[in-house]
């Protein structure tokens, strides 16, 4: 179709969109990054200013001690979830009809349910006084509680069972792709069935890990509900940090200046969504 | 779902023991929490772990509750505007980039893009920063915008896969057959996009609900939506109702995916089963709508304050005498309180800050005088506490209670005696011991170990810190609320907390024995304010008033545990209470305490050194 003669409609279509992002996306982007080279108020508050004093403070240990653990956690919950999940999802993909509807909707479930309410649910089961603890203790199998909790166990514990269907459903929905005759053809050949899966299984189920990864680590990198509720003294993480310099310490130039860090954290990662996402290549991420 | 599911393999892949038994176990891990609280919504019990009994009581419990309700209605309309205006925004996006080629398509792309991974906390404190920066009151507005904004890129995704697959030729017929280009859209490409724009709908609409982390930066008081209330039901008290509420939101979830489910395999659907569902919606969003339209103007007090620090027996009493509803939110410091209000956070009518906080809030222009000309009952408060330091004229303020904190343990697992802040520092406790989560109390107990007052000297501060650094591999961790379940379930051994909460903990059982430690303890006064712009000012004072009335003052104490500055009201208090040193702290204790003065541009320090503290 020529292009001109849609010019004139293409704009009406562009514009709303392209400007509610510029103000509620692009625009508080820039306010936060000039935030974070402004001087803080006493009483909290920003005055107008340039100085660089918020982001020499991240440099001290403490504070890289903090994107040290945030990237360590979610590196940990990644790996795992990475290594629970992959064979769930290939369980999944060569399971029956029914098998596999059914293990579907089990991981579905969760998948949809309010994270709020996943990590209370954990919390009473994991906790001091939670089922684990109160049920060992009522058979006289231990006397004092097990301290599962408020710890880096838990916290860990916390994003992985957070974190679990986001990786088994990208994996699944990838090797789901893949042709079985594929297989079929590459055994025929002589191919062990580990040399298949090496060469036609893993290869056609890349793009669903690198979403899940993305889809685990990011999340996980900026949590503070997890460290918050089920962690102890030592789990601090940087969502964390960020939502105290706000909501308690007020300081918003300090705060805005460990964000724009934590956004250039997460750019590779960014980077990578955007390479492999271009929607209309990939489409089974968000049909469930 | 994604691929074709109705292959067969007969290759024997993926039927391996070890995937077989990974797969069961994830899914035990997964599924069983969720069961075991639905199952614990039954409970009979006050518990959420111990089976009494089964009683659909907490439903009960949760349909009286108004607040609830009230926040299931706001996250609904929050949901239907915000699906509404990201389904359109969306869907033109999506028709933008599909359908059309043009300059800087790839920079639109990435913008469009980019919000689907961004860490939601980057969102929430980028949209907080615009709306403190417009001045836009955190509210319903701010919170469609910011729902609009995440959900927008959604559901272009959505549309766009849809599109992809979508044939160009059928409209170019449409156009050749002699359809304008508005008829084409309309008849061609329109009902093509429709079961991806409804999915998209349905989906900004569940990501709308289900949002926790960006409404909690953008949210107002009276905007709190169902995920915030189920938050501060996590924080603040842990009962059965939480699990029936949790219920009822995971049984609503399910049934908006199988609606989706149903709709995305539309052709196969029944036309009636489909027209079915969509009155089925109609008629929810019509009573959302109608009911959030008729709203009765229902006369209102917005109180914002510590939680358990109000006699529930007051407050229901005071709802039915004046016709007055009263909302309750809490904070878990001052500091908190503070940065909200600062925030623009607007809604709260009366608000209980401590101490020298009063001052703070007066200097920044937050609070305004309180009318006291029809408060028929302030003769009763104790004049030392009208016109304390914070506040030499007594118009900014009307004290409520006054209390301490100190150290309370447990007989049973501690054998030793108690009688200092050193004792916290215990290696034997390891693990067992619990502090205030509360900047002062905690720098308090560092000072008085060191054998220091709180003054301004850096140095000294700098020891302190490194002291409570040494101590924190000790501590179970900071905690304000929960410390009466820790101690009375013998999760910890000895805690730091405020002596109202002591008192709770005494009442439970003897082996629990409240120490007053030798170095002193920190005092504190809390005190009714107006905020600014307060919307109910009336109410506000009227309830000060009616609380200050004697006998009301006593039910009060006797729930709070903490005295109040209204001897009157003793005369209503058992002697249990009114001679319970945890309660009202005789002479002796009274000349240990201390009262923190307004540190100034010093309390930046401490601020500072407690965020060293929290990330060391």
């Amino acid at each position: 179709m020529p292009k001109t003669f849609k010019l004139k409609e293409f704009h009406l279509l562009l514009m709303p969109p392209l400007f509610w992002l510029l103000i509620f996306f692009i625009v508080p982007l820039i306010i936060v990054m000039v935030y974070s080279v402004s001087y803080k108020e006493l009483y909290g508050g920003i005055t107008p200013g340039f100085t660089f004093e918020h982001y020499k403070a991240i440099g001290y240990k403490m504070y890289l001690m903090i994107f040290l653990r945030s990237f360590w956690y979610a590196f940990l919950t990644t790996l795992i979830t990475l290594f629970i999940a992959f064979p769930v999802a290939y369980y999944m993909a060569f399971a029956s009809v029914k098998v596999k509807m059914l293990v579907i909707m089990m991981i579905v479930i969760p998948f949809w349910t309010n994270f709020l309410i996943r990590m209370y649910a954990l919390m009473t089961i994991m906790g001091e006084s939670g089922l684990i603890n109160d049920t060992l203790i009522r058979l006289g199998i231990i006397s004092q509680p097990l301290h599962l909790f408020n710890n880096t166990f838990s916290v860990l514990a916390g994003f992985i069972y957070w974190n679990l269907p986001f990786m088994i459903l990208p994996i699944f929905s990838s090797l789901d792709r893949l042709d079985v005759s594929l297989l079929e053809a590459s055994l025929d050949l002589g191919a062990s069935k580990t040399q298949s899966f090496w060469h036609i299984t893993l290869p056609y189920s890349i793009p669903g890990l690198v979403a899940g990864i993305i889809f685990v680590f990011v999340p996980t990198m900026g949590n503070f509900i997890i460290p918050e509720f089920m962690g102890g003294t030592d789990n601090y993480m940087i969502g964390n940090l960020i939502t105290s310099q706000y909501v308690q310490a007020r300081n918003w130039p300090f705060g805005s200046a460990l964000s724009v860090v934590m956004i250039f954290m997460v750019m590779i990662f960014i980077s990578l969504y955007l390479r492999f996402y271009n929607p209309s290549r990939n489409k089974g991420l968000l049909n469930y | 779902m994604a691929g074709n599911i109705s292959r067969h393999n007969d290759l024997g892949i993926g039927n391996g023991i070890m995937v077989k038994i990974i797969t069961l176990l994830s899914i035990v891990f997964l599924v069983s929490p969720l069961i075991i609280l639905i199952a614990f919504s039954f409970n009979a019990g006050r518990t959420v772990t111990h089976w009494e009994g089964f009683s659909m009581h907490w439903y009960g419990e949760i349909f009286k509750d108004t607040n609830i309700w009230i926040s299931i209605r706001n996250s609904f309309v929050i949901a239907l505007v915000s699906a509404f205006f990201s389904t359109i925004l969306g869907t033109m996006a999506a028709l933008a980039v599909g359908k059309y080629a043009f300059k800087g398509k790839e920079f639109f792309q990435n913008i469009l893009y980019i919000p689907v991974i961004l860490p939601e906390i980057i969102f929430g404190i980028s949209l907080l920063a615009l709306f403190l920066m417009i001045k836009l009151p955190l509210g319903f507005i701010s919170i469609i915008c910011a729902h609009i904004t995440f959900s927008l890129s959604f559901v272009t995704l959505i549309v766009l896969a849809k599109l992809s697959n979508f044939d160009p030729r059928l409209e170019e017929a449409s156009l050749d057959l002699g359809a304008n280009k508005w008829q084409t859209f309309r008849l061609v490409t329109f009902p093509n996009l429709m079961p991806a724009i409804v999915s998209g709908a349905l989906f900004a609409f569940t990501l709308s609900i289900d949002d926790f982390i960006v409404t909690f930066f953008t949210a107002g008081i009276s905007s709190s939506t169902l995920p915030l209330k189920i938050y501060s039901l996590i924080k603040y008290g842990v009962t059965p109702a939480l699990n029936a509420v949790s219920t009822i939101l995971i049984i609503f979830t399910i049934t908006i995916l199988a609606i989706t489910n149903a709709l995305q395999k539309s052709s196969k659907i029944n036309k009636k089963i489909k027209i079915v569902l969509v009155s089925i919606a109609g008629v929810i969003i019509i009573f959302f709508i109608v009911s959030w339209i008729i709203r009765p103007e229902i006369k209102r007090l917005n109180i914002y304050n510590y939680s358990g620090y109000l006699s529930e027996d007051v407050i229901s009493n005071f709802e039915k005498e004046f016709e007055i509803e009263i909302t309750l939110d809490y904070f878990n410091d001052n500091e908190e309180m503070l940065s909200r209000l600062q925030m623009g956070v607007t809604g709260y009518d009366l608000i209980v800050p401590t101490g020298q906080m009063v001052e703070i809030l007066r200097k920044n222009n937050l609070i305004q005088p309180i009318d006291t000309s029809l408060m028929t009952n302030l003769p009763y408060i104790d004049p030392r506490f009208r016109r304390l330091s914070y506040d030499t004229t007594g118009s900014w303020y009307i004290p409520y209670a006054y209390g301490f904190s100190a150290i309370v343990y447990n007989q049973d697992f501690i054998k030793d005696t108690i009688d200092s802040w050193k004792d916290m520092w215990n290696e034997k406790y390891k693990s067992n011991i619990l502090m205030v989560d509360d900047m002062y109390e905690v720098f308090f107990a560092g000072y008085s170990y060191l054998g220091f007052k709180m003054d301004k000297d850096p140095a000294k501060l700098e020891m302190v810190t490194n002291i409570l650094v040494r101590q924190k591999p000790l501590l179970l961790k900071y905690e304000n609320v929960m410390t009466l379940d820790y101690m009375i379930n013998g999760d910890v051994w000895i805690a730091q907390w405020w002596n109202g909460g002591i008192s709770k903990i005494l009442n439970s059982g003897k082996q629990f024995k409240l120490v007053i430690p030798e170095e002193g303890v920190l005092y504190f006064t809390d005190n009714f304010c107006i905020p600014k712009n307060a919307p109910n000012k009336e109410h506000a004072e009227l309830f000060i008033n009616y609380l200050l009335e004697p006998r009301n003052t006593a039910l009060n104490i006797q729930w709070i545990l903490y005295a109040m500055p209204n001897e009157a009201a003793k005369a209503f208090l058992p002697d249990s209470i009114k001679n319970n040193p945890a309660v009202f702290p005789n002479e002796a204790a009274l000349n240990k305490m201390f009262i923190i003065e307004d540190q100034a541009d010093f309390a930046a320090k401490y601020q500072e050194a407690w965020t060293k503290i929290k990330v060391k």
